[in-house]
Order: C-alpha cells, then sequence, then structure tokens
C-alpha cells in the first residue's frame, strides 16, 4: 500500500446492485493530489460527460482529501462530485465534519455511485463490506431523523451523508447533508438532487483501518509550529465563529444587503453577529476533525417550528443571507432558518438568494400575496422565512417557482425580474462583494461552478487576512482599483485548487499556512518529494482540468464569464464601497493571458502541455 | 511613554468595556505589534495600522504620543 492513501475505489452500480473496486495508479495521484482533483480526473476519463444530471449512469462521487485520515490541521473534508442540475456544470460541493475521517479508515479513498435504484436505498460501508439496504421507511424524513436511524441500524459511531425532502423532490438547491444536528452540508449545486434522482438516502461508513505516512516523525515535527499560528490568526473564528466578521464586512461595503442594492445597515448587523449571538443563543463551540480553529459552534433554536431544539450556528453566509439580504435583523429568526435549510436538506446560500429576490419582486409587485399564500414578502420580515423554506423544500405553491434558483425562477416569472436575479451560470452568488473587492469578479465570472467566493478567496488577501507574499505576491492591495487583480484571482485560484484535493479547509489561510507549509505535510504523508512549486502547479493542472470539462462538453465559453447586471452596472449607493464597479472586462483579458487561454476560453495545446495534461491534447 | 491605540470593528469587542480608545504606556522602542499585545488585544486579529490618515507597517516603532489606528482583518466564511 502507498504512503498516505489507499489507492482504491469503491464502485457501487445501485441500477444492477453490482459493487466492486478500482485501483487508482500513486502517479495520478501525485498529479491530482486527492479529493475532487482525482474525481474530475476519472470524470474525464471514464464516463461521458454529456449524461443529464439526472441520468441513472450520471456518477456520483465522495471523495476524501489525500491528507483526511492524519494529523494535519484541518483535514477533515469531504469532496462530493457530479453534474449540477442547477447550471448544468460538472460540479463539487465539499463538506468538513467526521465523514472524510471516516472514509479514510474504510480502506477506500472514495466511492464512487452510478444507476438509480428502483425503491429508496442507503448504502452501509463496513470493514470488508459494502450493503445496499432499503430505505423506505427513511423516504419522506428530515435529515436529523435520518442520521440518528441510520446510525441504530448500522452502527452508533458511523459517519452519516444524507439528503433531506429537498432532494427527494429533485430540487436544484438540495444539497447532501452530514452530521445530524451537528450539520456540515455539502450545499452547493444542488448535488442531494442528483443522490435523490439515485433514490439514495444516505451514505453510511464505518472503520478501523489505518492510512501510514512515510514519516510520522518528521510529520509531527512539520506540524509543531503550524498550531500556535494557526490559533493566534483565527482567535475571532474561535470566539465568535464565521458571523463575528459580519460588522468588518458591513463596514468594507462587502456584505450584500437588501438584495444587494443597500450599502449600510450598521445596527442589523451587529444583531445577527457572531457576538450577539454568543451572548444571547450559544450553546457550546464544536470542531471538525483534526482543527484547531474550532469555528463551529452550537445554538439553542428558540423561533419556529423546532424551538427548544440545538443546531449548528449559522456560518457568516447563512446569516448574511437570512439576514442583511432582506434586511432582517432577528437572529433568532436567522438561526431557525438555518436549522430548517439543514432539516429539509437545502443550501442555505442559494435558498436566502432566490428568497430576496422574491422580496424584491414582491416589492415591486411582480409576485402579489396571493401568489405567496398570503405570505408577506416585506423588507424586514424575518418571520416569513420559515413558510417560504418549507414550501421550497416541497416545491409546493410559491415554493415551486422558487425551487428553480434565480436563474430558472426569473425566467419563468419574466417581466425583468432577471436584471435583479444575482447568479453566475445559474448559481447564486455567495455574500462577498466584488464592488468592495474587485479581484472576486474574476473570482466569481471564472469559478469553475459558477459563482463560488471559495474558489479564489481573494478578498482574504486583499483584506489583510492572508499575506499574498505567500502565493509570491508581496504587494498592498486597493480594493476597490484592478491593478493585479487578475493575478491574484489565478495564483489563490491555483492554490485554492488544493484544498479539496487534499481535503484542507481553506480557513488555514488565515492561520498563515501557505503553499511551503502545505507540502511539508504532502511530503511527510506520501514520501514524494514534492515543494511548494510542485503543489502549486497541481493546483493549475486541477483547475484547468475542471474549466476544460466546462469548455469542452457544456459549452462554457467568454460569454458566460461574467457578473449579474446588479454588481456590474448598478454601484452601492453608500459605505465602505460606494460608487465602485468592478472594471471586468480588461481583469478577464488579463486573467486569460496569464493562464494561457483563447481570448475566447479556449485552452490552447501548448497551454495543456504546458500545466501536465497533454493526454488532453486534441489534433 | 504614552501611545493611543483607536480601535476598529470587532477590535472592541477585545477591549475593556468595548473602548474605542485605549491609552496605554508603553517602554520607549516598542512597535506597533508590540504595544497591541500590551494592550492585552489579539495581536493576530489586527491586519492593518495607520496614523495620521498614512498606513503604516506593525513592526513600525512607536514615538510617544502616536495615534494609531489598527483595523482587523475582513475574513468571513
Amino acid at each position: 500500500m502507498p504512503f498516505g492513501f489507499y489507492g482504491r475505489i469503491a464502485r457501487i452500480d445501485l441500477t444492477q446492485g453490482h459493487i466492486s473496486d478500482q485501483d487508482v495508479p500513486e502517479a495520478e495521484y501525485r498529479r491530482f493530489l486527492g479529493g475532487s482533483g482525482i474525481a474530475f480526473k476519472l470524470l474525464f476519463d471514464e464516463f461521458d460527460m454529456n449524461l443529464d444530471p439526472f441520468d441513472p449512469a450520471t456518477p456520483l462521487i465522495f471523495m476524501g482529501g489525500l491528507l483526511t485520515g492524519f494529523s494535519a490541521p484541518t483535514a477533515s473534508r469531504v469532496s462530493v462530485v457530479s453534474r449540477s442540475p442547477a447550471t448544468g456544470l460538472w460540479s463539487e460541493a465539499s463538506a468538513g465534519g467526521y465523514w472524510a475521517n471516516m472514509l479514510a479508515q474504510t480502506g477506500y479513498d472514495g466511492i464512487i455511485i452510478t444507476g438509480a435504484a428502483k425503491r429508496p436505498v442507503y448504502l452501509w460501508v463496513s470493514p470488508g463490506d459494502i450493503e445496499v439496504r432499503p430505505a423506505d421507511h427513511l423516504w419522506g424524513r428530515q435529515t436529523y431523523d435520518v442520521h440518528e436511524a441510520v446510525r441504530a441500524e448500522t452502527d452508533a459511531r458511523a459517519e452519516v451523508a444524507c439528503i433531506g425532502p429537498a432532494g427527494e423532490r429533485l430540487g436544484p438547491m438540495a444539497g447532501i447533508m452530514i452530521g445530524g444536528h451537528h450539520t456540515r452540508a455539502a450545499g452547493r449545486s444542488g448535488l442531494g438532487a442528483v443522490m435523490g434522482a439515485k433514490r439514495l438516502k444516505a451514505v453510511a461508513i464505518w472503520g478501523e483501518s489505518r492510512l501510514a505516512a512515510a514519516d510520522p516523525r518528521g510529520l509531527t515535527e512539520t506540524l509543531r509550529p503550524s498550531f500556535p499560528t494557526i490559533r493566534t490568526y483565527t482567535r475571532l473564528l474561535y470566539d465568535y465563529g464565521t458571523p463575528g466578521a459580519i460588522p468588518m464586512l458591513e463596514i468594507s461595503g462587502d456584505m450584500p444587503i437588501k438584495n444587494w442594492m443597500e450599502g449600510n445597515w450598521k445596527e442589523g448587523a451587529a444583531r445577527i453577529s457572531g457576538k450577539h449571538v454568543a451572548e444571547t443563543i450559544l450553546e457550546g463551540h464544536q470542531t471538525c476533525a483534526r482543527c484547531p480553529i474550532r469555528c463551529t459552534k452550537t445554538v439553542h433554536v428558540t423561533k419556529g417550528p423546532y424551538a427548544g431544539g440545538v443546531a449548528h450556528q449559522a456560518e457568516y453566509e447563512t446569516a448574511a443571507g437570512f439576514g442583511a439580504l432582506i434586511q432582517n435583523d432577528d437572529h433568532e429568526m436567522v438561526a431557525a432558518a438555518n436549522d430548517l435549510c439543514n432539516r429539509l436538506g437545502l443550501d442555505t446560500i442559494s435558498v436566502s438568494s432566490v428568497c430576496a429576490w422574491a422580496y424584491e419582486a414582491y416589492d415591486r409587485g411582480l409576485i402579489t400575496a396571493e401568489e405567496t399564500g398570503g405570505i408577506e414578502l416585506t423588507w424586514g420580515n424575518g418571520g416569513a422565512l420559515l413558510a417560504l423554506i418549507e414550501k421550497i423544500a416541497r416545491r409546493d405553491g410559491i415554493g415551486e417557482l422558487l425551487s428553480l434558483g434565480v436563474k430558472g425562477a426569473a425566467q419563468r416569472l419574466g417581466q425583468g425580474s432577471d436584471r435583479f436575479a444575482v447568479h453566475v451560470k445559474g448559481l447564486e452568488v455567495p455574500y462577498h462583494d466584488p464592488r468592495a473587492f474587485t479581484s472576486m469578479a474574476v473570482v466569481y465570472a471564472t469559478a469553475v461552478r459558477g459563482a463560488c467566493h471559495l474558489e479564489g478567496l481573494t478578498y482574504f488577501a486583499e483584506g489583510g487576512a492572508f499575506p499574498s507574499e505567500k502565493i509570491g505576491l508581496d504587494r498592498p492591495w486597493n480594493p476597490h482599483e484592478t491593478d493585479g487583480k487578475a493575478e491574484l484571482a489565478k495564483r489563490m485560484q491555483d492554490f485554492m485548487s488544493v484544498f479539496n484535493a487534499l481535503g484542507l479547509c481553506k480557513f488555514l489561510i488565515r492561520g498563515r499556512q501557505g503553499p511551503e507549509e502545505i507540502a511539508a505535510w504532502v511530503r511527510n504523508i506520501t514520501g514524494w518529494e514534492m515543494d511548494a512549486a510542485e503543489l502549486l502547479a497541481a493546483g493549475e493542472r486541477i483547475f484547468t482540468l475542471k474549466r476544460l470539462v466546462g469548455f469542452r462538453f457544456q459549452g462554457v465559453s467568454r460569454d458566460d464569464d461574467t457578473l449579474p447586471p446588479r454588481l456590474l452596472l448598478d454601484p452601492r449607493p453608500t459605505g465602505g464601497a460606494a460608487g465602485v464597479l468592478p472594471d471586468l472586462d480588461p481583469m478577464l483579458s488579463d486573467y486569460y493571458q496569464l493562464r494561457g487561454w483563447g481570448s475566447d476560453g479556449r485552452v490552447p495545446n501548448e497551454t495543456l502541455e504546458r500545466v501536465g495534461l497533454g493526454e488532453y491534447v486534441t489534433m | 511613554m504614552q501611545v493611543i491605540l483607536r480601535l476598529t470593528g470587532y477590535l472592541t469587542w477585545y477591549s475593556p468595556g468595548g473602548a474605542e480608545e485605549l491609552v496605554i504606556d508603553v517602554p520607549p522602542g516598542t512597535t506597533v505589534v508590540e504595544a497591541v499585545r500590551l494592550a492585552g488585544l489579539p495581536f493576530g486579529e489586527v491586519a492593518f495600522a495607520a496614523s495620521d490618515g498614512v498606513q503604516r507597517p506593525l513592526e513600525d516603532t512607536l514615538r510617544p504620543g502616536d495615534t494609531v489606528l489598527l483595523i482587523p482583518p475582513i475574513s468571513g466564511g
């Protein structure tokens, strides 16, 4: 067995009930590392890229990262890869928690699921065995219940990934939920609906295998200085979680307000911030596997149908979406909305975005109270969220329209409502404003899965949370100017592309961990002589491969690499980013040139050769 | 010598009584980041410093009577 990974993936065909093992050569791990890197390599080489997301033959891939199972800090993340029903693009979503760590104890690096069961099923992966079990009794049930029920039927120590009612109904905003009420979500781009189309309710895993590191003592020594540094620079995340940053995000103009129309919301921001949550409804601090940061919190749910329960704290994105985006300053309602989405299996970013779109449509008279079933979508009315979320999950009434996401809903409603539908390539834009940090315009426009902040995370560099000299750019950044932003986006995307491949959390960069530190962990674990340059080259290779899939098979071109009108044409009226608009086109030209892509988005053969993807050169 | 630290954003969450301004005594030769530590603030949460509207490195040596604006990083999830 190689060091650091098994080189083995389980393959399950739900149509035939056939289960087999697939070996993946070590050379491919060195080129694509693991996680979503390996997953995209297998996709490209072994599957029909034109399959519909709900075609039974479409694969759904769960992959652990190369470093999961080891003591590398934050090495806890699983990547889920398939074709998105929201965007039509081959996509990925990732989640922390404990699932990936358990996968590393099963003897498999990943699981590829194809086919579709006739009746609902769940998978049970245990030492030496994989079972496809009936799940009729679980169908229709919420994720927390499913988590407990599957554990009761399998092993109390099992880790469970499952879908809720939203995934069963094939909603394009359905996510895959892990960990019961300690929810971690592989939420984005609707991969829960792919699972639903396969009638696969859950994937439960448990094992006791142990991966071997090439140099365990060296790994301990390498990690020793990292832990205190990470803790020092992530103090806010421990104390108040991701919503601790909300006051600064409001001041800088980064947090969107009133469907991206307003500039300031100071009092509201204070009320939905991590500090106010900590002072009122905090239940405790939690953590993902192997994480010294411990940003996760649990809170008391005090409103809605599940008042009295305990749930995962709304992360920043969720708090911004169910708070600032509709001007709802009731943090207890934010907590309840988050809890409800997690129970029903919905992505909180996409759902909150389509809710805000609906509030604006209501405000403009394009949606009426009669159409909402009497729900008043007036700005600030957080109480409307719970009813909307239930309807979206069940695709009932107004929920049928909204369950399509902002792009689909605006296309169906018409009447100019696409003018305020904030998405890129069909994926709703997360809550970091490219008018506040212009590099994010390039990141959103070029991200593989549609609007994704995590594929670049350049606002960390521009905002002082990550020293960009660690990726070779030792210079100050003016958040509102465009100078150097294309290169920042390109370099950060290459660096960020190794994270889902290695199974690492991107908050490591706030803890001042860069390519040098991470390459050392890879060396100690795998025994490969990999330096920072080779690691970043792997990142560029992985990113290019993912974009190549979109360019070659889904017809993505430069025309698609753009932003919605609200972010290109409508400046924020007040606040830290007042009057700023990102000048996307010249940044995009610079970016394409830096990547070695044609001006239309084509990846020339010489670029494929340069980044180590020579097998995809076309004649 | 005496210097003044002005806190922005969530840095006030870490100051006594939520104070937006701290007046502290520091030894000569103290740098900005050392003053932040001496004030009992989490120095890992200070990204930028400025005096008289001009950004200065966190390793800059303070002079008596300096007023320093401290700005935390932008992050979020």
